[in-house]
């Protein structure tokens, strides 16, 4: 049986259309990720390690094969769909922190509330107070984000991600920017919370030390020309 | 290298170059419309100022009658006279004429180095004895020698002796002669050349390069107001009242396209009935008429033609200097030809004058009138004024010394150049609101564009690019970008001026001008454009990114900081009191007849502008500030996610919305101004060619028409599509007004006070007493009531409820006594321009004369819009117009034919440049806003995205805060440009006859306030379109 945030990814492929011809950004990629448990992956730069981030976050879609989360196959989502699983079962932290900019702390923690409560309002909202507390944020809630340090700003968005509880954690690069403190203690928060909420963790990186935080690897390839790709 | 990158960035981001090239394109295009426009309207103000004058030049002729006397001045020798030698002065006088000259005398005084000898003097051989001196100069006041009456054909010879002091030549200066006599006292020199006669001066004229025509006009009045009278009969019957006989040709009237010679033609012999002498005489064609001169000769002519002068100018505008628009026009009035006037009008004339005790108060008036070739002449006012100049000397240089010339269209065109002038300064000064709003729109569009180029730039110092090399690049960027649009502008700016003028306005500029206008628009649009755009990315570079981003949320705008608002209102503010305190905005109106043009204070034309500036300043710094009140405190409770992030980024970012409502608020308020300028101005020239007019439509029957009217007829008159009509009886000095005091000639108006009221356009406070509506009931209530204007009753030494013996229809056959009493007071009613003096009601009027008919109807259109106007004149053509001729006049008429001042100026014209432009820069300022939006916050927008935020919330957000600009803006434009409108109707009302009423189309501000937000709504649907395109992987993962 399924379980209900397992993720099944099989043979991805992602083209995009440039100037020069058709680029191959994923060629025939699968993966397995059983729910609740953490995935690292690995590669050289252009392997399409964000690309198929994107596609488990449904951000993007593939040119061929498909992507099930928790059994729903998401790659055959509509927009709409795919907009609701990213708003209740996904939170996503990034290199950049990407924090709005005019938006307290605390505001753009509880932000990501209240775009998930539109549509689960059985769910009663948790106070983010507790949360901030406990990544060590809890006197820095009433400041924007050009006052924080970057280990600061990366804490908050690793807060925004979670707070809501989601079912599936993808961090694309989270600790890129920090230095190697900031870059575990920011890690092992993440994992640390994953297990804590059940989610399941998908995570891209270059540091294979951060990697072996995960409970499996998987490393990527960078895609092969193809033959008579090119558009011309 | 560096231009390569910059030409990469330009043409890799279309939207951002297309932007701000756009904005640069409409600033140029708008400077240079205008230049262009200014070029267009002064190529076309030299026909347009002569359009309306009837006689171009005129000669008149002042040889007076009975002056046909020449004086001969010679000397017994010749060439130089030495020291203590003599010589014979010789002078002999002559009479050419017709008639005997009286009193004649004759003076002459030796010139400097002569002195008269004593005992010399000679008259007719005769030593003249019993003055001591010079007898042709005697005593203080150098009395001549009075010849007495000098019979025609005779001569007169007369001489003295004059001895040099020191030696001198013996030229015309030596001594110094002339003649006069009574009937001609101005003082004749000797020696002057023969009087030409009119015909050949006229002919001589025509052959002056530039003259198109030269015509020989004569005329005298005949009537019982005349002393030694004549009149116009036929068998028994007289027509009565003043009359006139006129002595011009064919050529003559052919010219004239306001002479109607509606029946017949002019002959040498024959002669020319007016329509209404030939219904007074009860002739026709063919009949005899007798014309009694005042010598009492008769001339009996066949009436070869019947016309229609009512309306000919050339003939009946009044000759006397200062009242030259005066129209006298005398109904009874004969024509014969220039033979027939010089051979037997003049000389009996002559006799009239030279009869001993009489003395003809108005002598017959001799002129040539000119045409100019007019489509000869410079565009330009000013240099067409030199050409004419010029001409007219080449004129007075044919036969000289018999006449003076009265340049009418020198005149003309010399307060024509002087509008023209005022018009450039003016419609610069309308203009000038264009330009500082491309500037502003290119600093805008520049600080939008660096806000988004800040990460580029950067990334740019990360790879070791230094300021130089940013400002360099940022230079090349700015000159391509204002470069292309500056051309852009240039060819829109031609395009659109030409649109607007029409009729090939630009072609007739002279090409000096344009490459003028064109060089100062595109360069000081590059100027300023570019400038603004430098400026703003020159300030941004120089800025640390880490403060730039730190401070975006928070920073104040450089005018708030600077107080640029609190300066322009303080300007507002004493500007405006010193305006008033020294009555400024009074100026004064300008008349061709009095050779003045429109007096404008245009440094006033600068409070508008601070107006327009400090509004809008001073809304977005109370905008601003309330949003900043309005920022929500921190807080972790969720709440509704849209609302909230609206209220979040509006809240915490105020200065950069209120900076966008700025923009918006200041194109808005430049659209609202210029449309309530041209409403105000619109609705006063209406009001200024209504009261003219009399009413929107006045209807004239023809003096050929065959009807006569009643007063009761004005039902004829009333369509579908006209409210109300009115009889008016009224000519100039119709009536004898007398007072316990004196007694006057004056003009009467007899109106129906039950329908006047409902038709003209009264104004309470043209009556002194009283209002208008009580004055109408206090005529219809009173039939014996008269309303005197204030003028008239001060010179009659009278006031209200004194009585009056008033004489209708004075020097005619039915002319009656009735006795009046004065009801109130008026200080100018509508509908006359040679201005009513006294106004009674037409049911008293006609109860005393029944035979008088109504000179004119007024009526009313159903509504005042110019297609009630059409659709009414349409129905009177089509309807009494086909049974009987009449002449419609109308407000739009009216207004055609005073197209003389700077009141008439396409100001109209250059307003809808002004908007199309302004309109065309709102929507491009909106796009700049939201675009720029767009490129400041995509990471955000997809950042909310990624979190779960549905795109049509996104759009929603995008839509919320643009439109937060555009109403904001647009409410605040609206309130300021209403402020601006009425500070450039008040700085401009000596153009306006009547003092402007100033009126707000609500209609005309729904265009921009509705196009401000549709183009908000476009922008913004396009925007979030591009933003739900944008790959969120790619933008997120970048730092």
């Amino acid at each position: 049986m399924t379980q209900s945030n397992e993720i099944v990814g099989c043979d991805l492929v992602v083209d995009h259309a440039a100037a020069s011809g058709t680029v191959r950004a994923l060629d025939r990629v699968s993966l397995d990720v059983d729910g609740g448990s953490s995935l690292a992956i690995m590669g050289p730069s252009g392997c399409g390690k964000s690309t198929l981030l994107g596609l488990l976050a449904g951000l993007a879609l593939p040119t061929l094969g498909t992507v099930s989360i928790g059994g729903r196959t998401i790659s055959e989502f509509g927009e709409r769909d795919r907009v609701r699983f990213r708003r209740q079962e996904l939170g996503m932290v990034y290199q950049a922190d990407n924090l709005l900019p005019h938006l307290t702390v605390e505001e753009n923690v509880s932000l990501q509330l209240a775009i998930c409560r539109r549509d689960t309002r059985g769910i009663e909202v948790e106070d983010t107070a507790p949360l901030l507390d406990r990544l060590g944020l809890g006197g820095l809630a009433h400041r924007f984000p050009d006052q924080l340090s970057g280990g600061q700003r990366q804490r908050v968005a690793v807060a925004r991600a979670i707070v809501h509880r989601p079912s599936l954690i993808l961090a694309d690069e989270p600790t890129g920017a920090l230095d190697e403190e900031n870059a575990r203690a920011v890690i092992e928060l993440l994992v640390e919370i994953q297990r804590e909420i059940g989610a399941t963790f998908v995570l891209v990186t270059h540091d294979r030390q951060i990697a072996n935080h995960a409970d499996r690897h998987l490393e990527l390839a960078r895609p092969k020309a193809r033959e008579g790709s090119h558009a011309g | 290298m560096l231009a390569r990158y910059v030409f990469a960035d330009l043409v890799r981001n279309p939207r951002r170059t297309l932007s701000t090239a756009v904005g640069v394109a409409l600033g140029v295009g708008l400077f240079c419309g205008v230049l262009f426009f200014v070029d267009g309207l002064s190529a076309s103000m030299t026909q347009r100022a002569v359009a309306p004058l009837s006689i171009d030049v005129q000669r008149i002729v002042t040889e007076r009658i009975g002056g046909a006397t020449t004086l001969t001045q010679t000397f017994s020798t010749s060439g130089r006279i030495r020291s203590g030698a003599q010589t014979r002065v010789d002078l002999e006088l002559r009479n050419l004429g017709a008639t005997a000259a009286n009193e004649v005398t004759v003076r002459s005084l030796p010139g400097a180095g002569l002195r008269f000898v004593r005992g010399s003097a000679m008259q007719d051989g005769v030593t003249v004895v019993g003055v001591s001196g010079n007898p042709f100069a005697d005593g203080l006041g150098q009395r001549g020698l009075n010849l007495g009456t000098v019979e025609p054909g005779t001569t007169r010879r007369l001489s003295y002796r004059v001895q040099a002091v020191r030696a001198r030549d013996l030229d015309a200066t030596a001594v110094t002669s002339s003649s006069s006599s009574r009937e001609s006292f101005s003082p004749v020199p000797a020696n002057r050349p023969r009087v030409t006669r009119l015909a050949e001066l006229a002919r001589l004229v025509a052959r002056v390069p530039g003259v198109a025509a030269a015509n020989q006009l004569s005329f005298a009045d005949l009537g019982p107001d005349k002393i030694s009278a004549g009149k116009i009969s036929a068998g028994t019957v007289v027509a009565s009242g003043p009359a006139k006989i006129l002595g011009f040709d064919e050529a003559y009237a052919a010219r004239d396209s306001t002479i109607t010679i509606s029946k017949g033609r002019l002959t040498p012999t024959g002669a020319v009935l007016s329509a209404e002498a030939a219904r007074a005489l009860h002739v026709d064609l063919g009949a005899r008429v007798t014309v009694t001169l005042p010598d009492s000769s008769v001339t009996e002519l066949e009436v070869s033609g019947i016309a229609d002068l009512s309306r000919a100018r050339s003939l009946f505008s009044s000759r006397r200097g200062g009242d030259l628009e005066t129209f006298v026009y005398s109904p009874n009035s004969i024509v014969v030809s220039p033979a027939v006037f010089e051979a037997t009008v003049l000389p009996a004339y002559e006799r009239a004058a030279t009869t001993r005790g009489a003395r003809l108060r108005t002598p017959p008036v001799r002129e040539i009138d000119i045409s100019l070739e007019r489509n000869r002449l410079a565009a330009d006012p000013a240099t067409a004024a030199v050409e004419v100049r010029q001409i007219g000397r080449a004129i007075t240089a044919v036969a000289a010394h018999q006449d003076y010339l009265l340049n009418n269209i020198s005149n003309t065109l010399d307060v024509a150049a002087a509008d023209s002038k005022v018009a450039k300064r003016l419609f610069i000064f309308l203009g000038l609101p264009g330009g500082l709003l491309a500037a502003m729109l290119a600093a805008y569009a520049g600080t939008v564009l660096a806000d988004a180029q800040r990460r580029e730039q950067a990334t740019l110092r990360i790879r070791g690019a230094s300021r130089r090399h940013l400002l360099r690049m940022l230079a090349l960027r700015t000159a391509i970008l204002t470069a292309a649009g500056a051309g852009f502008g240039l060819v829109i700016g031609y395009l659109v001026a030409g649109a607007t003028l029409g009729g090939g306005s630009l072609q007739r500029a002279s090409t000096s001008s344009l490459v003028t206008s064109a060089v100062l628009g595109s360069l000081g649009g590059f100027a300023a454009t570019g400038l603004a755009l430098y400026l703003t990315g020159r300030r941004s570079i120089d800025r640390e990114i880490n403060e730039d981003r730190a401070a975006m949320t928070r920073r104040v705008p450089l005018w708030r900081r600077s107080g640029l608002d609190l300066v322009a209102v303080a300007v507002v503010v004493a500007g405006t009191t010193i305006a008033l305190r020294v009555r400024a905005f009074d100026g004064a109106p300008g008349s061709v007849y009095f050779g003045r043009s429109v007096e404008l204070n245009l440094l006033l034309l600068v409070l508008p502008i601070a107006v327009w500036i400090a509004g809008s300043l001073l809304v977005a710094r109370l905008f601003g500030a309330a949003l900043t009140r309005t920022q929500p405190r921190s807080s972790s409770s969720p709440g509704r996610a849209l609302p909230r992030l609206y209220r979040l980024s509006i809240g915490r970012r105020p200065w950069a919305i209120a900076n966008g409502a700025v923009i918006v608020a200041l194109i808005v308020a430049l659209s609202t101004c210029l449309a309530a300028f041209t409403a105000s101005y619109d609705t006063a020239k209406i009001s200024d060619a209504r009261y003219a007019n009399g009413a929107d439509i006045r209807i004239t029957p023809s003096p050929t028409s065959q009807r006569t009217y009643q007063a009761n007829d004005a039902d004829r008159f009333r369509t579908a599509g006209i409210r109300s009509v009115t009889p008016v009886i009224y000519g100039l000095s119709n009536v004898i007004l007398k007072s316990a005091r004196t007694s006057d000639p004056a003009n009467l108006a007899a109106i129906d006070p039950g329908t006047y009221g409902s038709v003209a356009p009264l104004t309470d406070v043209r009556f002194s007493t009283g209002t208008a509506t009580s004055a109408l009931a206090q005529l219809r209530k009173d039939p014996t009531a008269v309303y005197l204007s204030e003028e008239m009753a001060a010179f009659l030494k009278a006031k209200p409820g004194d009585q009056l013996s008033v004489l209708l229809v004075r020097s005619t056959n039915e002319q009656t006594d009735v006795s009046l009493h004065i009801a109130g007071l008026f200080e100018r009613l509508p509908g006359f321009p040679d201005g009513a003096e006294a106004v009674m009601s037409i049911a008293e009027h006609t109860a005393k004369v029944p035979s008088k008919a109504p000179d004119f109807f007024l009526a009313a259109p159903r509504t005042g819009d110019d297609a009630a106007l059409r659709r009414a004149v349409g129905e009177l053509r089509r309807g009494p117009g086909t049974a009987d001729r009449l002449q419609i006049d109308t407000r739009t008429t009216t207004l055609a034919r005073d197209q003389s001042s700077l009141a008439s100026l396409n100001i109209a014209g250059l307003v809808d440049l002004d908007s199309t432009f302004s309109l065309a820069m709102a929507v491009v300022t909106i796009a700049i806003f939201v675009f720029g939006l767009l490129l400041a916050r995509r990471r955000e927008y997809v950042t909310l995205r990624a979190q779960g935020l549905e795109p049509r919330s996104v759009r929603t957000l995008i839509i919320a805060e643009a439109g937060t600009v555009a109403i904001a803006g647009s409410i605040a434009g609206i309130a300021v440009g209403i402020a601006m409108g009425f500070y450039f109707v008040t700085v401009l009302r000596p153009l306006f006859v009547l003092s402007p009423n100033y009126s707000v189309p609500i209609a005309a501000l729904v265009t921009p306030v509705l196009l401000v937000l549709v183009a908000t709504l476009a922008a913004a649907t396009a925007g979030s379109r591009l933003v739900n395109r944008l790959d969120p992987t790619e933008l997120l993962r970048d730092e």
